[in-house]
């Protein structure tokens, strides 16, 4: 019954859903991939390329030795892979329109959510006494 | 006491290598004691000592057999690769098997001794050290090293243990062509946007850089190259046709004689230089092969003819980066060529006529670019400040696409080449076949689709998978590169969170290192001896000249006297009456000549011994 959910969203939907999610929460939750390069979502690929290296220049871990850095600008990196594609900008694009969907299948949650060992038994012990 | 701890650049080459230092705010490319920017990357085994640079590469002939050179085709390479099997067949020394990796076997001072690829190249490092440390008057630690973008993360890895066994911390292996590209930009002080294509073209390898400059930010957008193509090849090339013109003027085989092929190679690397600025070229090799003479000619025509192919092959990575990279020729702004094997006319021609004739930027020095970049590099990563390279920012990509094998052999990648680096990408697999309880992890990098092809990195096993349809469990794979290169790579069963990771170190074990070290350290020891011992030698030798000189000095003071003597005996004899102003005035005369003789004779000789 699950598999159809699951094969909703391909992998690249699921980078867009992390990416975002990981971006408003570190960024807060009204940033998204344009905004946080401070440009319009009618950029050009020029506007694009411009704010990246800008942006760079801010985050980039030679510059900011922290370790929030390097994880900063690896999803910058991925943010600009995704706008440089025109596919993949059309695909975020809708996102960004209609808003990422909440159920994203099961695998989504389990990389959110992993219930210990004790959740587990304890979960089974209900299970089990009816 | 506080030493000053000086960060260097250096642009190791397969056949020469530079060193720069950031100094009086401004690079500086430091000489070796020959009076040269640039260094032959070659390293010699003698029964007395290691020879590194210079004096390495003029034993090539007289020592065939324990002359390292072109070491960058043995480092972190695979034995038993076809490619690198075919590279063997050039090299007079001798190369075995240890552990599936090459090593060295040379004779050092009497003895049969293996050496893997990063001592060699340690060697060659460290010999850059000392000639920054000659220069600087201080020691030399942190240093930036460029290598060819084509370099696999094994051979990356390789260069670095290299530096830690010369007593280097090796802050970033830079491509090279992007260390120019830094060179450049600071040169210029661009404004405004430009796309910079760097081409650059050694005694090796080629490597392609294509880099959006803006301002002081250098991003990366695409990089290609060719690791087996360079100024050795098109030497080879040359000797193969001198071998063919041997054989049917002379009847003889030189492939037999490894010292005659030695000599011929040095005049076909020489030839081919000049090839570059004239148009015929004149080899003449007294007994070269069983006292033969070899004298001959080749045209330009002739060599660019023999090289054809190898030179046609140089587009492919250019077109490459263009196609990666989405942008036009046309929209490329400067088209800047290093490497010495770029002095070639045709190469210069090929690609200016790619570009559709395009005006090629030759306002870098193409033998020290690299090394200069380098530098500014290692003096930017130390925290060094300077109003010059404030806004200075490297983005840089991956060469090699990083990725795991599929069921069919295919190569599925996680990490595309040219995405920046540090990077993190998470895909979701699945199992292959019903009910599979187990899932093997292989990691490949390179850019071939089938995972043969590429380089294999490690592998690792994720089980407990719970009974299921073949495609329903989801394992989410995750390939994480830090900062420094480091490859993580986790896969997480999501169903039962499982999990299982591998970090992909390669190179040398820790104790290895440690024992290469050491040995290095003796090796040091040896050359030290070897130069007290030949100083002392020196000091004795000249002092005994000296010697020499002084009893001729006074030998010819003494004749001088003897004569003197001599002429006023005569006078004595012929005048018998003479009167007494005559005798007083002939003693004055005398004496005029006779004290100042007398004086020298007496005197000390430390005009001779100034200097030892």
């Amino acid at each position: 019954v699950l598999s159809p959910y699951v094969k909703a969203w391909d992998n690249e939907d699921h980078e867009i859903f992390t990416l975002v999610d990981d971006l408003e929460a570190s960024e807060g939750n009204d940033v998204n991939f344009y905004s946080w390069l401070g440009l319009e979502p009618t950029a050009t690929e020029e506007d694009i390329n411009r704010a990246y290296r800008k942006l760079s220049l801010a985050v980039h871990p030679d510059k900011n030795p922290d370790a929030k850095s390097k994880e900063k600008f690896a999803r910058l990196g991925r943010i600009k892979t995704i706008l440089r594609n025109p596919e993949e900008r059309k695909r975020y694009d809708f996102f960004l329109k209609n808003g990422v969907p909440k159920w994203r299948g099961t695998g989504y949650y389990y990389s959110r959510y992993r219930p210990g060992l004790g959740t587990v038994l304890i979960g089974l012990l209900v299970l089990i006494s009816f | 006491m506080d030493i000053e701890v000086n960060t260097v650049g250096i642009d190791l080459g397969t056949t020469y290598s530079c060193v720069g230092v950031w100094k009086n705010d401004r690079i500086e490319i430091i000489s070796n004691e020959q009076g040269n920017r640039t260094t032959p990357s070659y390293v010699s085994f003698t029964d007395t000592e290691i020879l590194v640079g210079e004096v390495a590469k003029n034993q090539v002939a007289t020592n065939p057999y324990n002359t390292v050179f072109d070491v960058h085709r043995l480092i972190g390479r695979n034995f038993y690769d076809s490619d690198f099997q075919n590279d063997m067949k050039y090299w007079p020394f001798r190369v075995i098997e240890n552990n599936g990796k090459p090593y060295v076997r040379a004779r050092y001072k009497g003895e049969k001794k293996d050496f893997s690829p990063e001592e060699i190249t340690s060697l060659i490092l460290l010999k850059m050290k000392d000639i920054a440390e000659d220069f600087l008057g201080t020691s030399v630690r942190d240093v930036v090293i460029t290598v060819p973008t084509y370099f696999n993360r094994f051979q990356r890895k390789a260069i670095e243990d290299a530096g830690l066994i010369a007593g280097l911390h090796v802050l970033q292996t830079i491509n090279s062509p992007s260390a120019a590209a830094i060179a450049y930009g600071l040169d210029r002080r661009i404004v405004g946007l430009r796309n910079v294509l760097v081409f650059d073209l050694g005694g090796g390898t080629c490597s392609v850089s294509l880099l959006a400059i803006e301002e002081g930010i250098l991003e990366e957008i695409a990089v290609a190259g060719n690791i087996h193509l360079g100024g050795e090849d098109f030497d080879n090339r040359l000797m193969n046709h001198f071998v063919q013109e041997f054989k049917s003027k002379f009847n003889r085989d030189l492939t037999s004689n490894i010292r005659a092929l030695c000599r011929l190679r040095e005049q076909c690397e020489r030839a081919k230089r000049i090839l570059s600025a004239s148009s015929q070229a004149f080899i003449e090799i007294d007994s070269l092969f069983e006292n033969i003479d070899f004298r001959t000619s080749i045209t330009r025509t002739r060599f660019e003819e023999l090289n054809q192919d190898l030179f046609q092959s140089i587009i492919e990575p250019i077109d490459r980066v263009l196609r990666d990279s989405d942008i036009y020729k046309s929209n490329v702004d400067e088209i800047v060529l290093i490497g010495g094997s770029t002095r070639i006319p045709k190469i210069q021609r090929m690609i200016s006529e790619f570009f559709n004739g395009k005006e090629l930027s030759r306002s870098i020095n193409s033998d020290e670019a690299a090394a200069y970049g380098a530098a500014v590099r290692a003096f930017h990563l130390t925290g060094n400040f300077s109003e010059k390279i404030q806004d200075l920012c490297l983005i840089e990509v991956s060469s090699l696409s990083l990725g795991i094998e599929t069921l069919n052999g295919d190569m599925l990648p996680f990490i595309k080449r040219n995405t920046s680096m540090p990077t993190k990408k998470l895909k979701i697999i699945s199992t292959d076949f019903n009910n599979q309880s187990s899932i093997s992890i292989q990691v490949y990098e390179g850019n071939n689709t089938r995972s043969i092809e590429n380089n294999f990195l490690g592998e690792f096993e994720l089980t407990g998978i719970r009974p299921a349809p073949k495609g329903v469990p989801q394992i989410a794979v995750t390939f994480d590169i830090d900062l420094n290169g480091k490859l993580k790579v986790s896969a997480v069963d999501k169903t039962t969170g499982r999990m299982n990771e591998i970090t992909i170190i390669g190179g040398l074990l820790k104790g290895e290192i440690e024992r290469m070290i050491t040995e290095t350290e003796k090796y040091r020891e040896d050359r030290e001896e070897v130069m007290q011992k030949a100083q002392a030698r020196n000091a004795l030798e000249s002092y005994t000249y000296d010697l020499r000189n002084v009893i001729q000095y006074i030998e010819n003071l003494k004749n001088e006297l003897e004569n003197v003597a001599q002429d006023s005996i005569t006078w004595l004899d012929e005048n018998q009456e003479s009167g007494k102003e005559e005798y007083e005035f002939k003693l004055n005369s005398l004496e005029e000549i006779a004290n100042p003789i007398l004086k020298k004779l007496y005197g000390n000789y430390s005009d001779f011994f100034n200097g030892t």
